[in-house]
Formats: C-alpha cells, structure tokens, sequence
C-alpha cells in the first residue's frame, strides 16, 4: 500500500473527505447548551443509537479507506507520528486486542480475527490486508503492534501509563492532532500535556478528571467531546506542520467562511487497558464544513450562541480570534425556530 | 457495575483454612485483566446484595477460567463463612469484572515483593505477568508454617532462587530494612499482608528515602479503627437525614436509605465512593488520599470516613 502510494501523486484528499448526508446526519454535534464551558463532560462510551457516532466504542464511517491512505502519507513524511516508549510494549498488544476484537465483533462485514491460542489471524477487508502472527511476539508482526493496528484503525490513538497516581503520555500515533505534537507531549503526565490550556487549571478541572480517569474500569470505557474549528478540510493540523497551515487563519472572507471553516469534533474515548492497566485515549475526530452543518438549523444556531460567548482566552487558544466575528455573521441568518 | 454469571467449577481444600474456588462463564470468555486485579463476588447477605472482593490467583493470559483463593476468616463479616459453607461445586456465583488496586508499575528495574500469609494471592498473577515480560523480580514470601502456607511448594518450583521464604512459627522474618537497602536504584517494593508487615515495609522504605511512588500496598482489611461513634448525614438535595449507626459505614446507611453510591474495596483504599460534602467536618479513616488531598477538597469516602462532631451535609 505504502509503495503505491509514494510513487502516485497525492490525491485530492479533501475531495475524498467530503460528507454525505449521512454522514452529515450522524455528525457528533458537541454542544448540549448556548455557551461553552471546561467542564470534565464525560459520559459512558458506546450506547448511542443503532448508526449513531457512538453506537460502538470505535467508530468508523465513510472515509475510512481515505483517511487511512492519509494516515500512510503523514507517516511517511514524518514516521515520528508513532512513538512508544520501551516500557509500552504491553500496552501495544492490548491495544491491538482492543482494536480487533471490538472492529471484528462491530463490523464483521469488514473484519474478522480468528484466534487459536496465541495464533491470531486479522482480515481487515477494507484494506485487504490478511495477517498471521502470533499474540505477545512482536517478531511476527510487520510492525510494532500500535504502529501495525493504528495504521488500520480511524481516530488518534494514545496508550498512556498508569503510575504514581498519574497518567503518563507514553506512547501513541497521532497523525490528525488539533495543533499539538505526540513528539512534544511524549513523557508528560496529565497536567504537563494539559499545560497551554487556559482557565481550566484554575478551576481544577484537571485535577478532577485525572482522579475521575484513574478509575475507569476494563468494563466501562468513557467518552467525552472536545472542538475546535479548522480552515479547509484539513485533517493534519499537527504542531509539526503549522507553517503550513496556521496561515490559512488570516484568509477568512465572508464569501469563502461557509466553504472554508471547519468545525472539527473529536469524541475522546477512554477505555482502561485490561492487560497492562493503562488507559486508552483514543480521538475520533469529525470535520464538518459550515455549509455543510447550515443544513441542521438548530446547528447553526446553537453554534453561533457558543461562539458569541466564548471568553477570549478560549477562543484565541483555539485559534478562532481572527475570524469568529465572519463565522457569528455567517450563522446569523439561520434560524431555528427557538429563542 | 455490571455482574456476571459464573459456575463454581472445582472447589479444593488447600490448606485447612483456604479453600481454591475455579470459576467458570455461563457462556462465552472472561475478561482480561492485569496482574494484581481483584474481583467482586456478590454475597447474599441478610437479603442485600453485597460483594467482597477477592485476588485473582489464576493467570492473567487465561480467560476460560478465573481462580480465587479465599481463608476463612474466624471474624468473618460474612463473606469468607458463606463461600466456605455454603458454595460447592456447580454452584451459581455472580461476580464484578476484575479491578486492579495493587499494579504493578511498568517502568520499575527490579520488583521486589513481600507476602504475609494469604497476602500472597494478589502476587501470583502478578507472577505470570513479570515472567511473561522478563522483568526483574524477587518474592519473599512469610507463613505460618507449611502447612498454611497454600502455593509454597508450586512457588519454591517455579521461581527457583528467586523465592524466598520465611516460616514465622519457627521465628524466621526478613530483615526488611536490610532487604530495602539492598535494591538497585528505581526498584519498586510491594507488599500484600498483616497490618503490621505493611506499616514495617513502608516504614523501612521511609527510613531508606524510597520514593513514595515506589512503595506499592494493599490491604485487606482497613485495620484497627478509632472507636466509631453515630452521626447524621443530611442529603442536601432532598433534605432527607440519614442516620449512621455506630456499627454501620455511612456507604451501608445511605444503600438502605435508598441512595447507592458506587464502591470497590470497601476499606477505604480505593476512592470509588467519594462523595462530595458540602458542610461538617471529615474523619478521614483512608488509606486513599494523601493529607494534600484531604485538604483541598471537601469529600469523603462514604466505606470507611466518617463524621468529626455528630453531622454532614452531603451533595447527593
């Protein structure tokens, strides 16, 4: 796949990321109220409805195959989006587990795992891939195991450690980030990756969650929303990459915002990790156009109330600044029928 | 929490006080889990349902069975006494998914684990896992002579030089302060027993400097309690007094009254049952929190902490 792909020019992959009115109407719209505040928002993960984001732990969807095919170009430009520290290994196997057992029993038309002992076989028919290897061994495998996995799985994928009543950022690939960097976070605890974000040290919301996350159970993965806004359908919004698009910020005009700005949803799923005892921090993120979004009214509205209250520090953290005003007038016209 | 159906597949005498129970699914696998995890099995106890929570002795990698290893506890609060009489083999449990309290950290250069008598289960899942990885490890294991000792034999096989034992009814005991000062840098110790070896190793582990992240425990029980004297715990939502008996826990008062507050260990080692006090002094009886915590935040734990002068005002 890797070698086809290097030598064919890059696909017009915004092209290929554009929504279907399904996806549109599946769309994990995060805003439950008129404004916006750092709350820990965490609710039980996998029990939306039949077709919903959250029907399953791991969600897939429409551009599965395009944004794996991505995936393998962002790796290739820089192979520091997979990292892991030695001490992860097992929490790699545990997540290839994780990722094959529940992709297997959620979506058996597209993969199967069948096990014999330790001898794994992994179809994953979307990408024609078929592997023999054995469980714990990582010789048998092309890859190391969250290297090899994450390749076929949709979202960002983050294993951290579980030590000293902390959460350690220990390994991971992150190919789509919003502005931030595996290879900057990589060794951080909890409150050391959260560092930029303003506010919500104050309020202790860290402190909180990090408490909260500590005991999830095997049991009982979490989900929670995080948002922000992205210009173009841009998917690698890493630190890495930002002289190349942080400048898309400043070209906002009142007849491109619809095409143009993004909102871009990641819904964050944390299931603990069985064998290692670590946890899984998984970001499933969903760009949606505001062309696209306009087509929900009560979207739009809402959307615009939050960006109307959102305190300034927050909006420049996420970037917003120079053009929340263009959105807000962009919004302004579609009405819901609600006060 | 969700409980699952299990079938007690073999029942085994191990020693005339600790009785081996295999558990079995209904259908389907076990889950996975970690070494050092524990699960719940729920007792019907005078008509409640309540669950004590037992060290998974088999092996993590296995998920067609799960094993515990339980002793007969001569104060048992019921939960050791039904497993022993009234549990055979083919009967039905329902048991919570497996929890880890006592991991192991994945980052140490050499564990070196201490046991004291049927503090030893948690170790030997823990076992597996470091053999399985090829970690560094040593197990020193104190009982009160052989024959109370239930893995001693399949121990002393499996680990070699690496099993140190101790008969303490022929006066043998480590020189923990000494084993301590013996480690390699970034060690970690962890220790599962008595009360007493507990506080010894821990403060053998102080008296040395060990970091405290590096220092690992787990109890049984919650120990010798100052006296507990009844309080009253106002629900501020609804305004309704619950009464805390002298010989009740404020998480057993607030079930009977109708408000269930999610638990685990139910020795205050845990912090699953933390609720959030809004007026009245905390008696903070954990093993959970450190003083920082204890002093930033107004919560309790519900299992074991309880009220400093006869009253509390709770979030719930």
């Amino acid at each position: 796949m890797n070698s086809e792909l290097a030598s064919a020019p890059p696909p017009p992959m915004a092209e290929r990321f554009r929504n279907s009115a399904v996806a549109i109407a599946r769309f994990p719209f995060p805003f439950t109220g008129d404004s916006y505040e750092y709350t820990v928002n965490l609710v039980k993960a996998g029990q939306g409805a039949p077709g919903a984001f959250d029907e399953h732990w791991f969600d897939i969807d429409e551009h599965y195959v395009a944004e794996m095919e991505l995936r393998a170009l962002v790796l290739e430009q820089d192979p520091d989006r997979y990292l892991s520290l030695p001490h992860m290994i097992e929490h790699q196997w545990d997540v290839l587990e994780l990722i094959m057992e529940h992709y297997a029993a959620d979506y058996p038309e597209h993969f199967s795992l069948t096990r014999d002992g330790d001898l794994w076989t992994w179809e994953n028919r979307l990408l024609g891939l078929r592997d023999t290897f054995t469980f714990g061994d990582p010789r048998t495998l092309p890859r190391e195991p969250l290297d090899y996995i994450a390749r076929q799985a949709q979202g960002d994928w983050v294993a951290l450690d579980v030590r000293d009543g902390d959460l350690w950022l220990d390994a991971g690939m992150l190919t789509f980030p919003a502005d931030w960097s595996l290879k900057f976070d990589m060794g951080m605890s909890f409150e050391e990756w959260h560092g930029p974000v303003p506010m919500a040290h104050e309020a202790g919301v860290f402190k909180r969650a990090k408490q909260f996350l500590l005991r999830i159970t095997p049991e009982e993965p979490w989900q929670r929303f995080n948002w922000t806004m992205t210009v173009g359908r841009r998917w690698d919004t890493s630190s890495e990459t930002y002289d190349q698009w942080g400048i898309d910020r400043t070209t906002i005009t009142p007849e491109n915002v619809g095409e143009k700005v993004h909102l871009r949803v990641e819904v964050q799923v944390l299931p603990r990790l069985p064998r290692s005892n670590g946890l899984l921090f998984q970001i499933r993120t969903y760009l949606i156009s505001l062309e696209e979004l306009v087509t929900n009214p009560a979207w739009a509205n809402r959307l615009r109330r939050v960006l109307q209250s959102l305190p300034p520090e927050i909006a420049d953290y996420k970037g917003l600044s120079r053009y929340r005003q263009t959105v807000i007038d962009f919004l302004e016209p579609y009405e819901d029928g609600q006060p | 929490m969700t409980a699952q159906p299990v079938r007690v597949g073999r029942v085994e005498e191990l020693t005339p006080g600790v009785r081996r129970f295999t558990l079995v699914p209904e259908r389907g696998a076990l889950p996975a889990f970690s070494g050092g995890s524990h699960i719940g099995v729920m007792l019907p106890d005078a008509g409640a349902a309540r669950r004590n929570s037992y060290s998974l002795t088999s092996s993590p990698y296995e998920r067609s069975f799960f094993q515990i290893a339980v002793k007969r506890e001569p104060a048992s609060r019921g939960g050791s006494a039904y497993l022993h009489e009234s549990v055979r083999e083919g009967s039905r449990l329902e048991i919570a998914a497996p929890v880890n309290q006592f991991p192991l950290a994945n980052t140490g250069r050499h564990h070196l684990l201490i046991a004291g008598g049927i503090g030893i289960t948690p170790f030997l899942s823990q076992i597996e896992s470091l053999q399985r990885w090829g970690h560094s490890f040593e197990l020193h294991d104190c009982y009160r002579g052989a024959e109370n000792a239930p893995f001693l034999a399949e121990l002393r096989e499996r680990l070699g030089p690496r099993f140190h034992g101790y008969d303490t009814s022929r006066g043998a005991r480590p020189d923990l302060v000494a084993l301590l000062r013996a480690q390699v840098t970034g060690a970690h110790v962890y220790v599962c027993g008595p009360a007493g070896l507990i506080d010894a190793v821990v403060a053998a582990a102080r008296t040395l400097g060990w970091p405290r992240h590096h220092v690992h425990f787990e109890r049984f029980s919650a120990g010798p309690q100052a006296p507990t004297r009844p309080f009253v715990a106002r629900l501020a939502r609804s305004g309704q007094d619950v009464s805390v008996s002298g010989g009740s826990s404020l998480l057993d008062a607030l079930d009977a009254a109708g408000h269930a507050v999610p638990y685990s260990c139910r020795i205050g080692g845990c912090g699953t049952c933390e609720v959030a006090v809004i007026e009245g002094e905390v008696d903070h009886r954990d093993h959970c929190w450190t003083d920082e915590d204890r002093a930033g935040d107004r919560r309790i734990l519900a299992c074991i902490s309880r009220a400093k002068n006869g009253h509390l005002v709770l979030d719930l």
